[in-house]
């Protein structure tokens, strides 16, 4: 019969760090945003010191969280904002209940070669996101929009 | 924490986070600018696509008038944002 000595006995396998997800509702209202930014900063602070990933996913909220308040109108039900993070990517899920369907990923362009007297904002907001973000997704299920954006931690 | 002001040279000067909460705000002030005018970005840490709109209003005002304002000073998120946008083709930009 082995006897381990006390520093060679078998330990099991460090677990993984344990994913992370916090969540709050906010009014859908464009007031909402400074406690939207309040929850993203307090809740991005333990995953990542990353100020570009935290700016890009600061920038990609507010446009989905303003598109949702000025476009879903039939609903007045609060929005979800969740942070998802595990130690490879972190992601914020906006969720807009009793909307119609509106997929994000589909928007169309905007023209950006219009010239100035033609140049409209609209549109601009998906686009920047888009190119900003690592991954954009959108599902629809349960007359829920769900707009996941994604950042990797790793290079 | 955002603020936009004119500075004692006439620049406009905004600071801290320009979001759709601050639009109405930025132009209320931009509204006051009737030459060409230099904006001083150097403090501005984040700009949203309602910050964009409302730089191009002014700026197409401006135009309309043989002005236009001149961008100083932007920090890299705000140029990546102003690049992805191509404003760059519509704003004179000053490089630091």
């Amino acid at each position: 019969m082995h006897e381990y000595h006390p520093r060679f006995m078998p330990v099991p396998p460090r677990p993984l760090p344990p994913s992370m997800t916090l969540e709050r509702h906010f009014p859908k209202a464009i007031d909402s945003l400074d406690n939207v930014f309040t929850f993203l900063h307090d809740g991005l602070a333990p995953v990542t010191t990353n100020g570009h990933v935290r700016e890009v996913l600061a920038f990609g909220t507010e446009e989905f969280f303003t598109n949702c308040v000025k476009y879903n109108r039939k609903s007045r039900n609060d929005l979800l904002v969740r942070i998802i993070a595990d130690a490879d990517t972190v992601s914020v899920q906006i969720i807009d209940n009793d909307v119609e369907p509106f997929d994000v990923t589909r928007a169309p362009q905007p023209d950006l070669n219009a010239g100035l007297e033609s140049r409209r904002p609209g549109g601009l907001g998906i686009h920047i996101s888009h190119q900003l973000l690592d991954n954009l997704s959108y599902e629809y299920a349960g007359n829920s929009s769900i707009i996941t954006m994604t950042m990797n931690l790793r290079d | 924490m955002f603020s936009i002001s004119r500075t004692d040279q006439g620049d406009v000067r905004l600071t801290g986070r320009f979001d759709a909460s601050r639009a109405d705000e930025a132009d209320a002030l931009l509204g006051t600018v009737t030459s060409t005018c230099r904006v001083d970005l150097s403090d501005l840490e984040y700009i949203s696509s309602a910050g964009l709109g409302i730089l191009l209003k002014a700026q197409r005002r401006l135009t309309a008038s043989g002005n236009g304002l001149v961008l100083a000073n932007m920090n890299k998120l705000v140029k990546d944002i102003f690049r992805l946008a191509r404003f760059n083709l519509i704003f004179k930009i000053e490089e630091c």
